[in-house]
């Protein structure tokens, strides 16, 4: 993705964007601002990105939309104070404040983000002359955030390892799977046909991998689930696999993330011992009626208890609460992977489970509920057992 | 013979006649339009920038008023307001020219993000 140059960012496309409802507005009607000459006076109080305050510019007209703003984990963060809050105690929330909003704030994501222009955290900046994009670029918007793992291994930018089957051949964006629905933060697809009061009850969702599965591979994917589509495995595990478990391949895992402000520059910067490539299967820590499986791809996430040390002394003292590798679904999806040549791809094969001398010694207590004790047996094995 | 001439240029006379009674009346209806009565009339200009308002349905008002005889009020031309915001941020050159200058920043973060 090509960085925007100065003047693409605050470029306004007037002659089109003046034909859009929109551009109705005048501009000081959201910026704020002053008629004038002169630079510097015309920005004096100016409100460069007034979609940080929905209830007030965009709830003017889409007051059904904002109204769902504080359960959009994109713009209340949430997942990410979940696991924090889970990792620490009360005493210390006061510097994780600060901690968080030095490095982690500049994901949460406003409407014109996604809509209008490239997330600041790359850079901020107009994508289209000001033009509102209902929906949202896959390049500009989606992966410009969600790059490092998710927007690689979808668009097939690791060596040897291929896109996503829906990118490859469905020539599918995010937002084909991820729709609006989803990314405004609406209660579940349940309200569409449940609209009373039984779905106002529904509870915030916590974090991505919380509350009804959205989206999920069913959904399309139909004859699986009713075991019609003829895959024996299909029939003998779709209940306690995951998709991914059998149609994802190598992914991203990382180590070590550490986050300091700079002595030289005064800004905040973070540093990853490392990641690499692997595919690990472990136990599901979120086993509920929407995600009953017994097994789970899991990625390794780069926190450890000394992740926010520039802050204050351990402000995770309660990191074993929350497992260090964490559920993932992997968005490089093919129909054929190592996993399906056979039954005995998996069974006998502890390269790709999770077990225990594969997680580090500092971290065992974290993860015990997600590391495989015993790697289920060879068909063999299983054959030849009374 | 001879009746057969009076006939001809009997017919030809009305025919003659037919032609030269049309090209009359519409001399006479031109005649109409062009008379206007100059009593009473009212200097009136006509807002020539409204046409150019974004949303406005006024210049098909204001048209008719004018073509309509005797109705000829001059209205005041009220340029539109000048949008400076959009003067400058339409203008790639002029941001160009106002950008402030690119600050190299390196980055000293390690590792993916």
């Amino acid at each position: 993705m090509a960085p925007l140059e100065p003047w693409e960012k605050v470029f306004v496309n007037f002659e089109t964007f003046s034909t859009t409802v929109h551009g109705q507005k005048s501009c000081m009607e959201c910026h704020g601002g002053e008629q004038s000459k002169d630079k510097a006076s015309a920005h004096s109080g100016l409100v460069s990105r007034p979609s940080e305050d929905p209830e007030t510019i965009c709830g003017q007209c889409h007051p059904d939309i904002v109204a769902h703003t504080d359960e959009n984990l994109h713009a209340n963060l949430q997942g990410y104070w979940t696991a924090i809050e889970a990792r620490s105690t009360s005493q210390d929330h006061q510097a994780l404040v600060e901690m968080f909003g030095n490095h982690c704030e500049s994901c949460h994501t406003s409407c014109g983000d996604c809509h209008i222009s490239q997330p600041a955290s790359v850079g901020g900046g107009f994508i289209d002359g000001h033009i509102f994009n209902e929906t949202p670029s896959m390049t500009r918007n989606c992966t410009a955030c969600h790059g490092s793992r998710v927007g690689n291994e979808y668009m097939g930018k690791h060596e040897d390892i291929k896109a996503d089957v829906h990118f490859r051949q469905g020539r599918m964006s995010c937002i084909d799977c991820h729709d609006n629905h989803e990314m405004h933060g609406y209660p579940s697809d349940c309200q569409t046909c449940h609209p009373g009061p039984e779905t106002a009850s529904i509870p915030s969702i916590e974090h991505r991998y919380d509350g009804v599965q959205s989206p999920r591979c069913e959904s399309c994917h139909t004859p699986v689930t009713l075991g019609n589509d003829g895959i024996l495995m299909h029939e003998q595990h779709g209940g306690d696999l995951s998709c991914q478990v059998c149609h994802a391949v190598s992914y991203t895992s990382c180590d070590g993330c550490h986050v300091a402000i700079s002595e030289t520059s005064g800004n905040p910067f973070f540093s990853t011992e490392g990641s690499y490539l692997g595919f690990f299967i472990g136990k599901n820590v979120y086993k509920s009626y929407d995600r009953p499986y017994e097994y789970v791809t899991v990625r390794h996430i780069p926190v450890d208890n000394k992740s926010f040390e520039f802050y204050g002394a351990n402000l995770l003292a309660d990191f074993n609460n929350r497992p260090t590798w964490s559920y993932t679904t992997p968005h490089n999806i093919q129909r054929n992977t190592p996993q399906t040549e056979s039954c005995d791809a998996c069974h006998g094969n502890s390269n790709l489970f999770l077990t225990i001398d594969m997680v580090d010694s500092d971290e065992v207590d974290a993860n015990l509920d997600v590391i495989v004790t015993q790697v289920p047996p060879s068909i063999f094995e299983l054959l030849s057992s009374p | 013979m001879k009746n057969a001439w009076i006939i001809l240029f009997f017919v030809l006379g009305i025919v003659f006649q037919t032609s030269c009674r049309t090209q009359q009346d519409e001399v006479g209806e031109s005649i109409k339009v062009v008379d206007i009565s100059t009593e009473g009339q009212e200097e009136v200009l006509v807002s020539e920038e409204h046409n150019q308002e974004i949303g406005s349905q006024e210049s098909d008002s204001s048209t008719s008023e004018t073509d309509q005889p005797g109705s000829e009020t001059p209205v005041a031309v009220v340029p539109d307001p000048v949008d400076e915001c959009v003067v400058c941020h339409a203008d790639k050159q002029s941001l160009i020219d106002t950008a402030k200058p690119i600050e190299p920043v390196e980055s000293e973060n390690e590792g993916e993000g």
